[in-house]
């Protein structure tokens, strides 16, 4: 281990003169005491097959300024000396370190699967070994990919979000029906936390401003990959809007997030949509009647007409749990009048007590559909 | 069959035409009646396309049907009848006769654009716009165009946006092209066979394919009766939305993805009873792209993957039989470090029953049981499909069903990992178990108290779920996996003409039993406490005129550990408004947003946390020339947005806001 390629991207000349100003202050601090000690990593684990950049900011209470001896890591069988000693003024200290790929895999074939990174603060003043030590923890693994593969705790290790064209960037109609898709690839099995954030026109012309659309707290217990539907999207305005979803991990930001910024900027992903205006063309939402309870073979079921129509199209559907309704049957019903009966050939198809739903949708001479009612539930009886 | 009733928008329509067989464009069907009627009281004549009865556009001949709508039927093949209906009860089919439309010759388009232009007349003094342009400009394009001769299609779509401020935009470009498409396609008799570059989806669900849709060039290709079906493509490997780069072919080698799919079903009389799948991918990338978040983006990944399906249908499909097996060469270390390609093979087996079919549904509307069993090697791998769960063995069983609105599912799944039972590494197995309920009933919200609380639907679950790692692992691999998970929830939507609510909440109990891990005298592995995660929700929408609607939304969230006495609080408020001050000519639309988080610890060296966050928006629009047909629109619109930030423990206080004054220009026109 003694060939290690390990680079502490504090300068040099900041920790010799962070040395000089302690020694400075050690006559006067004896009675000083470091009280807590702590640090959190930007990243969770180390691949052997990159270089590993990641930054770790030390946490620490005492009642003066405090002084740590090299950064180690402690849990080999001899400690391994990663950064020179520090003495870092303030509450918290960020320190910055890479390592290699080849270190991480001398570390596996050294049959060590995690590392701990380890400094320990004292006061500038204190004894020696009166101090606290700040650990922190990163798993070790042969690649990216493997990881939900090799290790067995939960971590979130990959995401992506998109929208039903597959990509993170979609263009809708206004009031579509917009929802995304986050998919998350992980080791183990937990609940993932995080947070739906949308900004909006009004702010994307400029500084975007998040508003939380929703929070989730979900079990993951599939193998390895899950799918997150987006709650409904807001469509109704046109313009940008940016879409992401933040992930809470309490263990690396135990204070969660905000709706200013993700708590974690490397645990965020990001999509865009662009509402379009709503023109002449928009489809016409038709109103019908009875659009709940049951029907029966001479059950009238009406409609508000839609102008340009040459056909009304009826679709009975029967829903089967998860899946999309299923067609059962339907009938094409000239532009006047707008009401009818079930004709007996759709009577024939449907069964007694069933539940189904039904909906018309307006056709022009090409056969577009320029007008839909939403979906209406019934059972289906005969008398 | 119509499309299976499915809306026939953005699919080729023809006039119905035809005497029989295959139509190109004629104004009436006949059909000859290949029966006699019957000399005996007749109550009814139907004719029926695909599924729907056409009955009120056909006339009725001694031996014949005449059927003339006036509107397009999409392309495809029909079955077309007629049935008589006899005062005895007795049903008889006339005419039946497969059809086929064919697109009609002719060439449309269709576009939807706006742009949005604006300037920020106002904001707060504060360094936060610093660098961001007080002018801005974003908009969006959706058009496609088609022409269609006889045998002939050829298509072209592009979604495409731009917005002046790139700093929005993922990738930092002012243009993006979210998907586009441009496709020729020819049918003859022996098939079709078409070409197509750009976004083409790869129809596909299995070890191979997931979710997988990248830019490329793909061919596909079917025969007469589609019993031999193959799509061929090559592909850029990530997902982009790049305008000036990887449009159609990869810029470099190692971002390239090809690949081929069959299907043949070899029983022509019966093609459901065996239908068996070949695919075959190959290529270079990495585990990232537009939309990804990961840990290692850089590094190239690759190989070859194929392989093969059988699936059998019987009893009128009640019983769906499925296997899978595949094989895969690849380097999922990264090419070029440390192992090379490792070879590696999964397989599937799948059977699921239903009473779709010919099974009785017993005393329920219908139900369905699926079995499964997955085994996937630890090195199998697809490039199509990289986030495929690996080195994994998964039992699936699945019942679920529906009596009268009440819908239940039960699910029981058992994973275990470390297939090869390589003693270095840990195995860690997963039991799941839940029960998920749904309840809607068909009530007329007229009746008693449904028409105060609208019209109900209600749900339930229970989830629970087991994970262990076997004992002794623990040393090998740094830590201890042995934890349960308990998830129970409640909830009910209202629904009613002028508004509806819902509410749900959920909790989540997790016991952690895993023990800590020492190495060299360090802990290695703490374990986690155990907690309890409540969350709930409320929604409520009203919209008592088509002027006027109010959304506002409730969710509150405690997380507390038990052995650490620390607590964590959100409290998230918005609400929505919309309002027509003047119908379709002034709009005014308000949004705001509290959230509230607050964190307690137990340990009294860490200070406690208090967060407030404030966020609106809101726009006020006058539609200044509304757009028609191929005349454009011209909305002007003055909006904004406010934030604020709260920290009330070291009383820091920041706020935000924007004032934006602009107007939009849109325009839409088709030629149909």
């Amino acid at each position: 281990m003694s060939t290690l390629t390990l680079n502490r991207l504090l300068t040099g000349f900041t920790v010799q003169l962070l040395l000089g100003l302690s020694f400075l202050m050690i006559a006067g601090q004896s009675f000083a005491q470091v009280t807590s000690a702590s640090g959190n990593s930007s990243v969770a684990m180390l691949v052997a097959n990159r270089v590993n950049s990641f930054t770790i900011t030390w946490h620490v209470q005492s009642t003066t300024d405090r002084y740590s001896s090299q950064a180690v890591v402690a849990n080999a069988a001899t400690p391994i000396i990663l950064a020179g000693a520090i003495t870092p003024s303030g509450n918290s200290y960020s320190e910055s370190f890479q390592v290699s790929g080849a270190q991480v895999q001398a570390w596996l074939d050294a049959g060590l699967n995690a590392v701990v990174i380890r400094r320990h603060f004292t006061t500038v003043g204190g004894r020696f070994g009166s101090g606290v030590n700040a650990d922190v923890i990163f798993r070790l693994t042969s690649s990216g990919l493997r990881s939900t593969r090799e290790l067995n705790l939960f971590a979130v290790q990959r995401m992506q979000l998109s929208f039903a064209n597959q990509t993170n960037l979609i263009v809708v109609d206004p009031a579509e029906e917009l929802k995304a898709f986050l998919d998350v690839n992980y080791s183990g099995s937990g609940v993932l936390e995080g947070t739906w954030q949308v900004a909006e026109p009004g702010s994307t012309e400029g500084l975007p401003m998040y508003r939380t659309l929703r929070l989730i707290k979900q079990t993951l217990n599939a193998a390895q990959q899950s799918r997150i539907q987006s709650p409904l999207l807001p469509t109704d305005r046109p313009g940008k809007y940016l879409l992401r979803f933040c992930l809470v991990d309490r263990e690396q930001t135990p204070t969660g997030g905000n709706d200013f910024n993700c708590p974690d900027p490397n645990r965020v992903v990001e999509a865009a949509y662009q509402v379009l205006a709503k023109t002449g063309t928009a489809v016409v939402e038709i109103r019908i009647s009875p659009d709940k309870g049951d029907l029966n073979p001479s059950s009238e079921l009406s409609w508000t007409p839609v102008v340009g129509t040459v056909v009304y199209q009826l679709q009975i559907f029967q829903q089967l749990g998860e899946q999309p309704p299923i067609f059962v049957a339907g009938m094409l019903l000239p532009q006047h009048p707008q009401h009818a009966v079930l004709s007996k050939l759709v009577n024939e198809k449907l069964m007694e007590g069933k539940v189904y739903q039904w909906r018309i949708n307006a056709l022009n001479p090409q056969g577009q559909v320029i007008g839909q009612s939403p979906l209406a539930n019934f059972i289906y009886t005969m008398e | 069959m119509f499309r299976s009733g499915k809306n026939i928008k953005h699919i080729f329509m023809v006039t119905l035409v035809m005497v029989a067989g295959d139509v190109y464009g004629a104004e009436t069907l006949e059909l000859s009646f290949q029966q006699q009627l019957q000399q005996k009281e007749l109550l009814n004549l139907s004719v029926e396309i695909g599924g729907y009865d056409v009955t009120s556009f056909a006339e009725f001949g001694d031996s014949v049907a005449k059927v003339a709508i006036s509107t397009e039927l999409p392309e495809g093949e029909y079955l077309a009848s007629v049935i008589a209906f006899y005062a005895d009860g007795e049903v008889q089919t006339l005419a039946e006769q497969e059809i086929t439309i064919h697109p009609q010759p002719s060439t449309r388009w269709q576009y939807n654009s706006t742009l949005n232009t604006s300037s920020r007349i106002d904001e707060e003094q504060d360094a936060s716009f610093k660098g961001i342009e007080s002018h801005n400009t974003n908009g969006a394009i959706d058009a496609n165009i088609s022409h269609t001769s006889q045998n002939l299609q050829l298509t072209a779509n592009l979604q495409s946006v731009y917005d002046a401020n790139s700093e929005n935009n993922n990738n930092g470009d002012e243009w993006a092209v979210a998907n586009y498409q441009a496709g020729l396609k020819h049918s003859g008799d022996y098939g079709s066979a078409g070409i197509y570059a750009g976004n083409t989806p790869i129809e596909m669900e299995n070890m191979l394919f997931s979710s997988y849709q990248r830019r490329g060039v793909t061919a596909q290709l079917h025969n007469s009766d589609q019993t031999l079906q193959g799509t061929f493509f090559n592909v850029i490997s990530d997902t982009t939305n790049a305008y000036d780069n990887n449009l159609v072919t990869a810029d470099d080698s190692s971002e390239e993805t090809s690949g081929g799919l069959l299907s043949f079903n070899p029983l022509a009389d019966y093609p459901e009873r065996l239908l068996l799948g070949f695919g075959y991918v190959d290529g270079e990338g990495t585990t990232a792209g537009s939309g990804f978040t990961v840990y290692d983006p850089n590094t190239v990944y690759g190989g070859s993957s194929w392989n093969t399906t059988v699936d059998s249908l019987w009893m009128n499909r009640s019983l769906w039989i499925h296997m899978e097996y595949a094989k895969s060469d690849f380097d999922s270390d990264g090419i070029g470090q440390g192992e090379g390609e490792q070879n590696d093979e999964a397989y599937k087996l799948l059977l699921n029953v239903n009473s779709n079919g010919d099974l009785p549904s017993l005393a329920l509307d219908y139900w369905t049981l699926s079995v499964q069993h997955q085994n996937v090697g630890e090195n199998f791998y697809s490039i199509a499909n990289l986030g495929l769960a690996g080195d994994i063995e998964a039992n699936r069983l699945t019942l679920s069903g529906n009596k009268s609105g009440l819908a239940f599912t039960v699910e029981l799944l058992r994973q275990e990992n470390n297939v090869d039972n390589d003693p270095m590494r840990a195995t860690l197995s997963i039991d799941y178990s839940g029960l998920d309920l749904n309840y809607t009933p068909t009530i007329s919200s007229d009746q008693n108290i449904w028409s105060l609380l609208g019209a109900p639907s209600f749900y339930s679950y229970i989830h629970y779920t087991d994970s262990a790692q076997s004992d002794g692992d623990a040393l090998l691999v740094g830590f201890d996996v042995d934890n349960e998970n308990r998830e129970y929830s409640v909830g009910a939507t209202f629904s009613n003409t002028s508004w509806s609510w819902g509410f749900s909440h959920t909790q989540t109990d997790i016991n952690d039993q895993s023990q800590a891990v020492i190495q060299n005298l360090v802990e290695i592995y703490t374990p986690q406490p155990d907690s309890e995660n409540d969350l709930t929700s409320l929604q409520l929408s009203w919209y008592p005129s088509p002027r006027f609607s109010l959304s506002p939304s409730l969710q509150w969230s405690t997380f507390d550990e038990s052995s650490t006495d620390n607590e964590y609080e959100t409290f998230n408020l918005g609400i929505d408004t919309r309002i027509q001050l003047i119908p379709e000519k002034l709009l005014f639309t308000l949004n705001y947003f509290l959230a509230r988080n607050d964190n307690s610890f137990g340990d009294p060296q860490f200070l406690d946390s208090e967060l407030n966050n404030y966020t609106g928006t809101f726009q006020l629009i006058w539609k200044a020339y509304q757009a028609r047909t191929n005349w454009p629109g011209l909305d002007l619109f003055l909006n904004g947005s406010y934030g604020r930030q709260q920290d009330k423990v070291i009383h820091d206080d920041f706020e935000n806001w924007q004032i934006n004054l602009g107007f939009n220009l849109y325009w839409a026109g088709n030629r149909d």
